[in-house]
């Protein structure tokens, strides 16, 4: 994004407004003050009550109205939630272990696209009928509460609704919203950058205590933050990665992946008292379920996972396989062999 | 070989008689261990350096299961359903098979049911012990020996009760009590159904005792206060075993026990008034020559386990700790040992061994 775009859109959130044209007058929606959405919410728990009381459907109706039409089934549920979400993970971990490898990065680029566009499109269907729902009924009553509360004229006063709908102004206020990537971008880069240096000597950056800040606002300043502590990490990676963020995204994954195994070792190693069985080469820890399992997997760090994967595969495709034919134990036996063969020749000499 | 170290989540773990295929569940398990370790062995011939062929040797496995005191039967009987009696000779010759039903790759699993399991068949008794501390739960820990380890994606049969997230320790369904800890080892007969008028018999005080016990090895009460303060008891064997080879078999066709055994019973107790224990050139026993008597012990849990380690236990050393500048109690551990003895029984033993 060039300078000129990226000062515009930071004046806009440091302003904390947007100017909405209606015929020759201009209208400015602000951002929500705290009394505003309290009211809000509590429109929304009202209207959801009555919507509830009145019949209207729940989600799980939606979900089963979705399912009776032929348009969603059990496995594009799993996709949405679970397939495509961490098939997303991988393919961002991949990119930024693929750093030094153009076409890798090509291709885990394309992948990342269409697990996005996938999920954007399966969120779409899911979500086809909210509009009909208990909740998005109530969602929509709280933002258009907020919204024509919001709404001010040139000379300071609120705005009066009665005349008008303000569904236009919603639709406005909605497309005007700065998505995630741009706040990103936003939050490392100039001119910002040089602003939040100075807002942490200086004080407050916005002029208004964190609670009254813009949505916006408080984007900004969670990325910078986040920004912040990548900068301060031992590990800090590249610029061209930070730069990146599908790649940073992969960066934080994999650390996050190993701040968890880290805390599972600790806790795990804590749960095995006995000496013998902490220091065998094979620990087996009760598991009565999938969600345990993973945790238990958690212990293993990454060379001992790939040796599980290559011995269950192993298992797979024979059957039944005793322990000398399991490829990780073959190949310890090679490598004693092959040393006891060195000290031979050693001796030899 | 490398130094790996390899986590697996296991669901379940079952023993079976050696040579049947149908697994008794281990409930109450709360880790296993396992070591195989591969044997080579080099043949070099005269006029080579290199050498001539590398032999490898049987593999040896073993595996460690710790579980709970819960009212199921101990692991020891389990693995030992072959043996003739519950004496330690008895048991001795009992082997065992080991299945362990384990989660696949579970990056890969939707399902969320084991698929895999390791096997391992000809497994003999290497090293019982139990735990009985103050904080926390009792607990044994059995090691097994064998040279036989197999992985199959088929799975096992398990005989009884498998976990369905509802299981619970049998000592809680059948009412004497739930996983055993300190209020569960009995000084006096309960008389519940499954530990009838047993009770716990402890090295009584004169000559090599433990200060506190009466003469008949009770831990009595006056004024509701033990006369023994008992904080731990350990109870340990180590059977090692060596193979019995023979011409036309890589397997040993036995592993036997090298008997004498040395069974230890390590007992801790805050110390009240000292050991109590004279050593003397002369003996302090009256009309012996020696400072020590030989005790009886006999361990008693609520949930049906008894480990009775017979009348000749002799107290090997006696280490006081403790009491030291920076707070905390005195303690004093006396260590006992007799050979050959250890008889365990369970009223849910599979073999009804007595």
């Amino acid at each position: 994004m060039e300078l000129f775009k990226r000062e515009y859109l930071l004046n806009r959130i440091v302003a904390g407004y947007i100017p909405y044209r209606v015929g020759d007058s201009t209208l400015y929606i602000r951002s929500p003050k705290q009394e505003i959405l309290y009211y809000a919410s509590e429109k929304f728990c009202g209207v959801y009550a009555n919507a509830i009381a009145e019949g209207l459907m729940t989600d799980e109706d939606a979900y089963a109205m979705l399912i009776d039409l032929g348009m969603w089934t059990e496995e594009d549920e799993r996709r949405l939630n679970i397939v495509f979400p961490r098939q997303l993970e991988d393919f961002k971990e991949l990119l930024y272990k693929s750093m030094f490898n153009s076409d890798k990065r090509k291709k885990y680029r394309a992948c990342i696209d269409i697990a996005k566009k996938e999920i954007a499109r399966l969120y779409n269907i899911r979500h086809s009928f909210d509009h009909a729902t208990g909740l998005g009924v109530a969602n929509y009553a709280k933002f258009q509460y907020i919204v024509e509360k919001s709404t001010y004229l040139p000379n300071g006063k609120r705005y009066n609704w009665e005349k008008s709908s303000p569904y236009l102004a919603m639709i406005y206020y909605q497309d005007k919203t700065i998505s995630e990537e741009t706040i990103r971008e936003l939050a490392h880069t100039q001119p910002w950058d040089s602003m939040w240096i100075a807002g942490k000597y200086c004080g407050s950056l916005f002029g208004k205590p964190a609670i009254n800040l813009s949505l916006e606002q408080q984007r900004l300043i969670s990325w910078s933050a986040l920004y912040d502590n990548i900068r301060e990490s031992p590990d800090c990676p590249s610029d061209e990665v930070i730069d990146d963020d599908d790649v940073l995204d992969g960066w934080l994954i994999i650390q996050r992946k190993e701040r968890e195994s880290r805390q599972a070792k600790t806790q795990g190693e804590k749960l095995i008292g006995n000496d013998k069985i902490a220091s065998a080469q094979e620990i087996y820890l009760p598991a009565s379920n999938l969600e345990d399992a993973k945790k238990v997997d958690l212990l293993n760090d990454n060379f001992s996972r790939s040796i599980k994967k290559q011995r269950f595969a192993a298992i797979e495709k024979h059957g039944q396989v005793n322990e000398t034919s399991l490829p990780d134990i073959k190949q310890d036996i090679m490598i004693e062999m092959n040393k006891m063969m060195s000290n031979s020749i050693k001796r030899g000499r | 070989m490398a130094n790996k170290r390899l986590f697996y989540a296991v669901y379940a773990a079952g023993i079976a008689r050696d040579g049947s295929a149908s697994y008794t569940p281990i409930h109450g398990l709360q880790s296993v261990g396992l070591t195989t370790t591969f044997n080579l062995e080099e043949v070099f011939e005269i006029g080579q350096v290199n050498i001539y062929e590398q032999i490898e040797t049987l593999p040896d496995i073993e595996v460690t299961l710790e579980k709970v005191l819960d009212g199921y039967p101990p692991i020891y009987l389990l693995a030992t359903q072959q043996g003739t009696s519950s004496s330690l000779v008895g048991r001795s010759v009992a082997k065992c098979s080991v299945a362990l039903s384990i989660f696949n790759d579970t990056n890969d699993s939707a399902s969320g049911t084991p698929n895999t399991e390791v096997n391992m068949s000809g497994m003999y008794v290497s090293s019982p012990s139990w735990n009985f501390p103050v904080d926390g739960n009792f607990t044994e820990s059995l090691t097994l020996v064998g040279n036989h380890k197999q992985w199959k994606s088929a799975a096992f049969t398990f005989s009884g009760s498998i976990f369905n997230n509802l299981d619970q320790p049998l000592a809680v369904t059948s009412g004497v009590g739930g996983v055993n800890r300190r209020e569960d080892l009995l000084f006096t007969p309960t008389g519940n159904a499954w530990t009838g008028t047993n009770y716990t018999i402890l090295p009584a005080g004169q000559y090599g005792g433990i200060p506190g016990i009466s003469t008949s090895g009770t831990n009595d009460k006056t004024a509701d206060v033990y006369g023994a303060h008992i904080q731990n008891i350990s109870v340990s064997t180590n059977l090692g075993r060596t193979n019995l080879n023979e011409l036309g078999r890589k397997n040993p066709y036995f592993r036997y026990v090298e008997f004498p055994i040395e069974v230890t019973c390590e007992i801790e107790c805050i110390n009240i008034n000292g050991d109590q224990v004279s050593a003397a050139e002369d003996g302090v026993v009256p009309g012996s020559g020696t400072n020590l008597e030989d005790k009886r012990i006999k361990l008693v849990c609520r949930e049906g386990t008894i480990l009775d380690l017979g009348t000749r236990n002799k107290l090997a050393s006696v280490s006081d700790t403790g009491g030291d500048a920076t707070g905390g109690n005195r303690s004093m551990t006396f260590s006992f040992s007799n050979f050959n003895y250890l008889n365990v029984t369970h009223v849910q033993d599979p073999a009804s061994l007595a």
